[in-house]
């Protein structure tokens, strides 16, 4: 069994996390990243950042306060040697060779998910954590396929993957699952591609790893994000985390946008929806091209809480800039308080664009400049959170002076 | 004892004949610790608690227009908040040329497009009952066209259009609104990306596709909130645009906010059989509350109303038609569907199967690409 952490008899009775995380780089029955694709091997090579990107989310898990405790942590990891020379910490992880316990293979995928479904069919205020990166095929706006390490085994062609809507329903309350922790969060980190090889097998059949069962009245928030969009480039980097998983340690760190107090003392979630704007706002700055997509019975719940404004990257422009200078442009906070962090003469050279980092609030823009009518120009008020839109635009054309 | 509670009305100055011409979401944050203590609706009363607030306005670009200082509600008060949008710029309505009378009207095109090696046909008709036998092959039509822009007009029968290039056919929903118009614009870039604009000719509508295209779910869900509140009595007096309404149904099904929906969930299928996705929304609103015989029985209606308009409900259709075909056969299912019907159900799985692999996921309306030609 691959149980890395495991505080059930020290949290007896306490609300906990239960967290199974998948990582396959190494294929077995694929070529090496750098050989040719071929037919046969469904057009895919074998990974070069998913378990690293696995691992780097266990790490990150393991050591930051979620919104519980961690109760059971399992972790199954198929490494590439580029990745263990990487990251020492990963290679140190026991069994994770060729046939050890600790690789991602279907018997061991189901072994461990059987597992940890059991262990969250303990308490309903529990919250489930999924993460998987490796390969993927879509089938839907909420349905993929995604592989394990030993994929294309003797044998039907995907018995040696399981189904994302498997894994879904098989996590629904339901008679056989009265307890089952109600707040899941999905995390799949694969290149959900439609390869054409699918589709010379008539509706390849996938085993089951819990089996169909209908739900009971579901009142599961149970978000589903996905990393890439069908046809997008897959988003690995060679012996790094990969783009979604690097995203989504920020997203865990960070994204929060909308302050409560219902519980007392005023703090701010992160949710799976501002998840998601992270991870969009991420891909954005990174010009990857694609956005992250959310499926599954999403709601809004919360992983963890900050006990402050997070920092939030912004970026102001001016328009038209060449018109206004010299000028000195401020961004004020919502106690008329000019932010520390704006450099006036950095704006300047910058040609009336700027970015700043400031924690998130209400804020205003103001600009003095000679050559406006109404001076100095004041901005409205902005709830500056991730979300945006950036640049923050200010159009003075119909204030300037002829 | 001080009555503490109060209310806020935001009343918005908003351009009129412009896409997003409506009301707008509004949010009213604590001027102190920020929380968000209201979210609704413009010219709808918003209960708050006395105290000092920021109040914003939601633009579905993500745009925010906020009243300039800090709004103070005493206690008791029923403020009026005016927020003018003046300075911000809407985007236009779709153009329209409404010079032809008939249901599907064609714009004039730049000739260059006259040769190009894409095909463009127009279908109208439930096309989906006719592959699946549930309704005769004439039930639907097809027009060639040179057009990438249509003025579609309300008539009970769906609108589809088909993009062949080579072998390759993609099909795009126009989902058009009870007695009104859809204008719809689609290109094809040199790379094969789809590009596909709607406009509704109902800035409500509009705005609402657009904050759910955008993602701005916070909005989305302030819009869906608002129609849930009023739906079931509004559909029954047709006051609800039923696609907003189903539009509004599939935020509150997503974010599993369900309550209150039985009544206008069945409604909306009773009321409007031409309307595809307010079956979708049902099934998976019954199955979503453990009913379901209930759902599996609505199931079989689905090749009568026709293949959704929206990404969401080919996804739920096709989940629950799998679900239901797996487990149909054991007799302690419960699911009460007979050899016939089962078969049906595995007819309409298989069928669902295929279009789930074929959806565009970069657009929120339905757009199949790749599946075989509709004939």
């Amino acid at each position: 069994m691959a149980i890395v952490i495991d505080k059930r008899q020290e949290l007896v009775g306490q609300d906990g996390i239960h967290v199974l995380i998948v990582g396959v780089s190494d294929y077995l029955n694929l070529p090496d990243i750098d050989d040719p694709s071929a037919e046969p091997t469904w057009f895919l090579n074998k990974l070069t950042s998913a378990a690293i990107s696995a691992f780097t989310t266990y790490e990150w898990i393991r050591h930051s306060p979620l919104r519980l405790p961690l109760k059971t942590v399992r972790l199954l990891l198929s490494p590439s040697a580029a990745e263990l020379a990487a990251v020492p910490a990963l290679a140190a992880m026991p069994d994770i060779t060729v046939g050890g316990g600790r690789r991602a293979t279907r018997a061991a995928f189901d072994a461990d998910a059987l597992a940890w479904r059991n262990d969250a069919n303990a308490n309903s205020n529990d919250m489930t954590i999924f993460y998987f990166a490796g390969h993927g095929m879509q089938r839907g706006p909420e349905e993929g396929v995604l592989l394990l390490e030993d994929f294309l085994a003797p044998g039907p062609p995907l018995a040696k993957a399981f189904e994302i809507g498997d894994i879904r329903n098989g996590m629904a309350p339901s008679d056989q699952l009265p307890n089952i922790a109600l707040t899941q969060f999905y995390f799949i980190d694969a290149c959900l591609s439609r390869p054409e090889t699918q589709k010379k097998y008539v509706n390849p059949q996938v085993p089951n790893v819990f089996g169909a069962v209908l739900n009971g009245v579901d009142r599961r928030e149970a978000p589903m994000l996905f990393s890439t969009v069908d046809g997008a480039l897959a988003l690995g980097r060679q012996g790094q985390p990969s783009h979604f998983a690097e995203a989504l340690r920020m997203a865990l760190d960070v994204a929060a946008e909308d302050p409560d107090d219902s519980q007392g003392p005023t703090l701010w979630p992160i949710t799976s929806m501002t998840i998601k704007n992270a991870l969009d706002a991420y891909y954005r700055k990174q010009n990857l091209g694609t956005k992250v997509k959310m499926g599954g019975v999403v709601g809004q719940p919360v992983i963890r809480y900050l006990d402050q404004p997070p920092p939030v990257d912004i970026s102001i422009q001016v328009q038209p800039g060449n018109h206004i200078t010299p000028c000195n442009i401020w961004l004020y906070d919502d106690n008329n308080v000019p932010a520390s962090q704006f450099d006036a003469a950095s704006a300047q050279a910058a040609g009336l664009s700027f970015e700043a980092t400031v924690r998130a609030g209400f804020y205003r823009v103001q600009i003095a400049s000679d050559r406006l009518q109404m001076n100095p120009y004041r901005s409205g008020q902005k709830f500056v959170t991730q979300r945006g839109p950036w640049p923050w635009l200010h159009n003075l054309a119909a204030i300037i002076k002829p | 004892m001080i009555d503490k509670t109060a209310s806020l009305t935001v009343h918005l100055s908003v351009p009129t004949n412009r896409r997003w011409s409506t009301s707008l979401p509004i949010e009213v944050r604590d001027a102190k610790k920020l929380v968000c203590v209201a979210r609704g609706i413009s010219d709808g009363k918003l209960a708050v608690p006395a105290g000092n607030y920021f109040v914003t306005a939601m633009l579905p670009d993500g745009q925010q227009v906020a009243t300039e200082n800090i709004v103070e509600i005493a206690p008791g008060e029923d403020k009026i908040v005016p927020l003018s949008l003046s300075d911000i710029e809407f985007p236009a309505s779709l153009e329209s040329k409404n010079t032809w009378s008939d249901a599907v009207k064609d714009f004039a095109q730049p000739v260059t497009k006259y040769f190009s090696r894409v095909n463009y046909t127009i279908i109208t008709g439930n096309w989906l009952g006719a592959r699946m036998g549930a309704a005769s092959a004439n039930e639907f039509s097809r027009a060639p066209t040179t057009r990438t822009s249509l003025d579609v007009k309300f008539s009970a029968q769906p609108t589809w259009i088909e993009i062949t290039e080579g072998d390759q056919n993609t099909y795009l929903a126009v989902p058009v609104d009870d007695d009104s118009t859809t204008t719809v614009k689609w290109g094809v870039s040199e790379t094969g990306k789809l590009d596909l604009d709607f406009d509704f000719s109902n800035g409500a509508v509009n705005s609402f596709f657009d904050f759910i295209q955008s993602d701005q779910t916070f909005e989305a869900q302030s819009v869906s909130q608002s129609i849930n509140e009023q739906a079931t009595q509004a559909i029954l007096e047709k006051r609800l645009s039923p696609l907003r309404a189903v539009l509004g149904a599939y935020v509150l099904v997503r974010f599993s906010q369900r309550d209150d929906m039985d009544d206008w969930t069945a409604k909306l299928v009773e009321i409007y059989p031409w309307l595809p996705d307010a079956l979708a929304i049902r099934i998976e609103y019954l199955a979503r509350n453990g009913k379901h015989a209930e759902a599996a029985r609505l199931l079989l209606e689905v090749p009568k109303r026709g293949t959704p308009w929206f990404r969401s409900g080919i996804g739920y259709v096709e989940k629950r038609a799998n679900l239901y075909a797996r487990l149909g056969e054991a007799s302690r299912s419960g699911l009460e569907l007979d050899g016939t019907q089962l078969e049906q159900v595995k007819h309409i799985a298989g069928t669902f199967s295929k279009f789930a692999s074929a959806l565009d996921m970069t657009q929120f309306t339905t757009v199949l690409c790749g599946i075989e030609r509709i004939a």
